[in-house]
């Protein structure tokens, strides 16, 4: 289980949501590999964990929230694993002065040979390997210490990535994905490679505890290009499968998260962006193939080329958010819906207002309801075809009851507005099994309605783009 | 393997300054420019981009010095350095090339009605006339490793970033036009900076490194500004720097983190100014009202508040 490092760290942050995958775990062990994330061997703990900080920041983190995350992730980190991160430096640090991989890909005939006459010398080596660990195996019956004898030294060092005694040549090899574009001698390493971790595993295989790794391939397999990144890939996830199914590590029950809301924020802005309606606006910048070549069969010549105007989202969205009373338990669904729209949304302009219950005289623009503007006023900005309107409230579900002037105000708002705009939509945190006989299931007979969730809010936004139809 | 050997691996080091008056009198302000000191952070992240091949994302404030970093990366590691400043109308193709379609018909006109000359026919047959490569393809291309810079990102559309995503991650692209694969020969540096205005995609995020580049230390100004302008005394530019500061402060104060404050690069244009005049004349500006605060104040409401009389008045 140690032998990967910074696992139950990846792990943990994956969980509390943030985009990292495999690809990601493999790109720090590789720095790690490299010296980077390392302070030099006679630091002191706190700058060992300054400089490990710094290089997940730099490769895992990509937001303020994030780092948060982070921060807090490592902080239990540092508590409950300082034996791992001693193991990791001292794994890692005679690895310090290797040299790194060539970055151009250019390949001398020296080189060439080189490698050739070196393959042959590491494949004719892996076969006696072989040929004695066959031998032992069969003597011993897969016998617990098999393998351990060929080379005990060679087993004690090996983690998954490096090698650590084979030989500086093949340490390229042990890089994981960055392996593949190495170059033609890449065969040749590769089978060396591969025969230290078929004796790393089978190792494993008759260690205790360690039998779900898949069994050794047959001989016949060597030769076939198995990548290696796809072996490394199958046992990080393995291992993080395995630590995610440990239900009794106190640290991994409570996660802290912050995607509890029905519609994470990467959703919402993924919905944002079918907000679009196209429309081709400005200054002539793009060329009309088409039409020019129109205009030259015409003329008989080439005049000029005939340009027209890109195309832009014109889309004006304009979000109503209800705010206080019953809506307090989704503030901060209701501050992401607007944050998202404004940020991640790409319209042309969105447009924010606030009120409480129904709206009815005045909006305000600001939550606290300070900033008022008469909303006749705010009608009058709308355009007919461009602005669409989505309102966020329960509309009294979330207290239930049935308010007939709250309805009233409501529908008779609703018919404004639609006299101004075409596509208005009504989003409601509440379920839709609330609704009934409450002051929502009246007005969802006047706008269509929608649940607060990842389909709800994708249903919303159809309607907003024209695609709805009465189905009640 | 022995390439490794002749063939160092890159390490960005932020420590090369200009050092002498030669180099300062052959082009003095663009030298100037480029004497930059980036954070030991901010240098580690560099290395791991270099080393990791992987696209480095910059954040932070205005004026905070990310689009000077391209520079001084080439610079001290003797690499092309290829600039894209995104505009809000760049499409991810124009970092690649751009196929010059009305130029070639314009051509075929011409051909047909005898115009060209015999060179200018053969030019025509030429399938790369007509293509002009943009700051990614011209990287691509070269034999050695270059630095592109792909500037404020965050200003054009949300599809510009990801259409860039292949060209990023596998480093090669095809010509539509002449049907053929460009591949990259060694991979660039690619340092790209955000102003954070609009969120870049999820799947962009997941192929960068991050960094944020924060606002230096007052110790880290001074010497900044000492690398700049190393003929000035040090006790003007530290009464230049806490006056700086103090503004500053009171800035975020009243605005929070998030609003505009005054930057390091307005430092270094404002001390420009202020070291034009003897020392005594220019200490004895800085005790009184904020002197040249055109350089610092860039709106009439800060004019109003923080053209005050007196040191922290």
């Amino acid at each position: 289980m140690d032998e990967l490092p910074l696992l139950g760290l990846f792990t943990r942050l994956r969980e509390s949501g943030i985009l990292i995958g495999v690809q990601d775990y493999e790109t720090i062990l590789y720095a790690l590999q490299a010296g980077y994330g390392l302070a030099a061997s006679d630091a002191t703990t706190s700058d060992h964990q300054c400089a490990l900080a710094r290089l997940c920041q730099t490769l895992w983190v990509r937001s303020a929230e994030e780092q948060r995350l982070l921060d807090y992730h490592l902080e239990l980190f540092w508590c409950s694993e300082q034996v791992e991160m001693m193991n990791l430096t001292s794994t890692y640090a005679p690895l310090l002065p290797e040299q790194p991989r060539n970055p151009s890909h250019s390949i001398t005939w020296a080189d060439l040979l080189k490698s050739l006459v070196l393959g042959g010398f590491l494949l004719f080596a892996f076969w006696v390997l072989w040929g004695v660990y066959e031998y032992q195996r069969s003597k011993l019956g897969l016998g617990r210490s098999g393998a351990q004898t060929i080379s005990t030294d060679s087993i004690k060092g090996v983690t998954v990535f490096v090698p650590k005694d084979s030989q500086t040549k093949t340490e390229p090899v042990a890089s994981g994905t960055a392996s593949l574009d190495w170059g033609t001698d890449m065969g040749m390493l590769f089978l060396a490679s591969w025969g230290w971790r078929q004796i790393s595993q089978s190792s494993k295989v008759s260690l205790p505890n360690e039998d779900k790794l898949p069994p050794p391939a047959t001989q016949s397999g060597i030769n076939s290009e198995l990548p290696s990144q796809s072996r490394d890939e199958i046992n990080v996830s393995q291992e993080s499968q395995q630590l995610q199914e440990q239900p009794d590590r106190p640290e991994t029950r409570f996660v802290l998260s912050t995607n509890y809301l029905p519609v994470t924020r990467r959703q919402m802005k993924q919905s944002w962006r079918h907000l679009r309606r196209m429309m081709r606006e400005g200054v002539a910048t793009e060329l009309d193939m088409a039409a020019t070549v129109r205009q030259v069969a015409h003329d008989g010549i080439l005049l000029h080329p005939v340009m027209i105007p890109p195309r832009i989202n014109k889309t004006e969205l304009v979000l109503l958010l209800d705010q206080d009373g019953s809506m307090v338990p989704f503030h901060s669904l209701s501050l992401q819906l607007a944050e998202t729209a404004q940020r991640g949304g790409r319209l042309r302009r969105s447009s924010i207002y606030y009120f409480h219950n129904c709206p009815v005289d005045y909006l305000y623009h600001d939550a606290w309801h300070q900033q008022a503007q008469p909303t006749s006023d705010v009608l009058a900005q709308f355009h007919r075809d461009r602005t669409v309107v989505l309102i966020f409230s329960d509309s009294g579900a979330a207290r239930s009851g049935m308010n007939a002037e709250r309805v009233m105000l409501t529908v008779e708002f609703l018919r404004q507005l639609k006299r101004r705009v075409h596509h208005v939509t009504w989003l409601n945190p509440m379920p839709k099994s609330r609704w009934a006989n409450t002051t929502a299931g009246y007005i969802s007979q006047y706008v269509p309605m929608f649940e607060g969730t990842r389909q709800g809010l994708d249903q919303a936004i159809g309607v907003l783009q024209g695609r709805y139809s009465l189905s009640i | 393997m022995d390439e490794n050997m002749t063939l160092p691996q890159l390490k960005y080091t932020g420590t090369k300054q200009v050092n002498s008056g030669e180099e300062l009198s052959k082009r003095s302000w663009s030298r100037l420019q480029a004497s930059y000191l980036p954070s030991p952070e901010l240098v580690e992240a560099v290395n791991l981009a270099i080393y990791l091949e992987r696209p480095l994302l910059l954040k932070g404030e205005p004026g905070c010095g990310k689009t000077q970093l391209a520079t001084a990366v080439s610079d001290e590691l003797g690499l092309p350095l290829e600039s894209w400043y995104v505009k809000s109308t760049s499409r991810a193709q124009d970092g690649l090339y751009i196929s010059d379609a009305v130029g070639r018909l314009r051509d075929a006109q011409l051909a047909v009605s005898n115009r060209l000359s015999p060179e200018q026919l053969q030019r025509m047959d030429d399938p790369f006339t007509y293509i002009r490569f943009g700051p990614l393809g011209k990287a691509f291309q070269r034999e050695q490793r270059s630095v592109v810079l792909i500037d404020e990102i965050d200003k054009a559309d949300i599809d510009f970033p990801n259409d860039l995503l292949l060209e990023l991650d596998e480093r090669r692209f095809r010509l539509e036009e002449i049907d053929q694969m460009i591949i990259a020969k060694a991979t660039p540096i690619v340092l790209i900076t955000s102003n954070d205005e609009k969120d870049l995609p999820d799947a962009f995020l997941r192929r960068c490194l991050f960094h944020y580049v924060e606002f230096p230390s007052q110790q880290r100004l001074t010497q900044i500004i000492l690398a700049r302008f190393p003929k000035s005394s040090q006790s003007l530019v530290e009464q230049v720097i806490e006056r700086f500061l103090a503004l500053r402060e009171e800035m975020r104060k009243d605005r929070g983190d998030s609003g505009k404050k005054v930057s390091t690069s307005e430092l270094i244009d404002w001390f420009q100014v202020i070291q034009c005049y003897p020392e005594e004349e220019a200490l004895r500006q800085l005790q009184g009202k904020l002197p040249f605060a055109g350089v610092l104040l860039k709106n009439w409401e800060d004019h109003v508040r923080y053209l005050r009389g007196g040191k922290g008045g």
